[in-house]
């Protein structure tokens, strides 16, 4: 079997980690929609800088990726603290049961 | 690009949108955030697949490094390791000379041309662009748009002097310029060149960060 390429472990490993994640969230019956969201990003992260795989990105798109992922990483957090601090309901909890 | 990982996120985005509109039919939050959370991961598959830049990029990188050595050892036989680096144009392409001088040659000789009991080294550039009177669209076109180094280029032209200026240079690239004969400043200088037609000599280039900056004066042949 060939050596893998940086971009194919990133792939792997955000997928697999991504997967175990996400089945333990849901197994553990977890209803909150930025959870599930802010499990990728972090995996995300984590995997893209144990892979190396800014080496095979264009470093335009590597940061507006990044950039993109952080904003949404930021405003899900900061929503979702506010929400317990201030006491207030968290709109993305109110999307599905309404 | 890579289509692979393109057709891959693609996919994994479709598949997220399912599972979004199955959770809110179903009223199930867990599966709109499974959905939600797919298509995190398919969106950056996808940026990967769009932005994906192959491993030969290394294989040419070391292939030009190599050569790069070759001309260094070229330079310092020839005593020129401090030069000043002339740019002239020929026919439709240009010439760029590695001399200890200013000068522009009346006669060239290449590779190896001697002027005034001084060595300098000649290296022809082919055609990289048409000759234009808005040298900043000029270099915009190859180095942002054919060669995708940096993320704007700004020329400025004032008292015969030229400043060319490139944001968001490449890393890579960047990387490299710490070096002498470095691809920057050959492509800059000689698309320079070639757009406005005159011989240039480069008096001065840095790089910050992503940003770089050379001045060039523009001479009369």
């Amino acid at each position: 079997m060939r050596r893998l390429h940086e971009h194919e472990v990133f792939a792997l490993m955000t997928t697999i980690s991504w997967a175990v994640l996400c089945i333990a969230i849901c197994v553990a019956g977890e209803r909150r929609i930025d959870t599930y969201m802010l499990s990728a990003i972090a995996t995300i992260f984590v995997s893209m800088m144990l892979s190396g795989v800014e080496n095979r990105i264009s470093t335009i798109v590597m940061r507006i990726l990044k950039f993109v992922l952080a904003t949404i990483f930021v405003i899900l957090a900061t929503l979702r603290v506010l929400s317990m601090v201030l006491n207030f309901v968290n709109p993305l909890d109110v999307i599905v049961t309404g | 690009m890579e289509l692979r990982f393109v057709l891959l996120g693609t996919n994994v985005v479709l598949v997220s949108v399912v599972c979004i509109a199955l959770g809110m039919v179903m009223k199930s939050p867990s599966l709109v955030g499974v959905g939600f959370s797919i298509s995190i991961v398919g969106g950056t598959l996808l940026a990967l697949g769009m932005g994906f830049r192959g491993p030969e990029l290394e294989f040419l990188s070391m292939y030009s490094e190599l050569l790069r050595n070759t001309v260094l050892n070229v330079l310092e036989d020839l005593n020129l390791l401090e030069h000043v680096i002339v740019t002239v144009p020929l026919n439709e392409g240009c010439v760029l000379l590695f001399k200890r001088s200013p000068e522009v040659p009346k006669e060239l000789v290449l590779p190896i041309g001697l002027e005034n009991n001084e060595p300098y080294l000649g290296i022809v550039i082919e055609k990289l662009v048409e000759q234009s009177e808005e040298p900043a669209k000029c270099l915009n076109d190859l180095l942002v748009g054919r060669f995708g180094i940096a993320s704007r280029v700004t020329v400025s032209m004032e008292n015969g002097k030229v400043v060319v200026n490139l944001l968001g240079v490449d890393t890579k690239v960047a990387r490299m310029q710490w070096k002498p004969f470095a691809p920057l400043t050959i492509f800059v200088s000689a698309s320079l060149c070639q757009c406005l037609g005159k011989p240039l000599v480069l008096l001065e280039e840095r790089i910050v960060g992503d940003r770089y900056s050379a001045i060039y004066e523009v001479k009369k042949r």
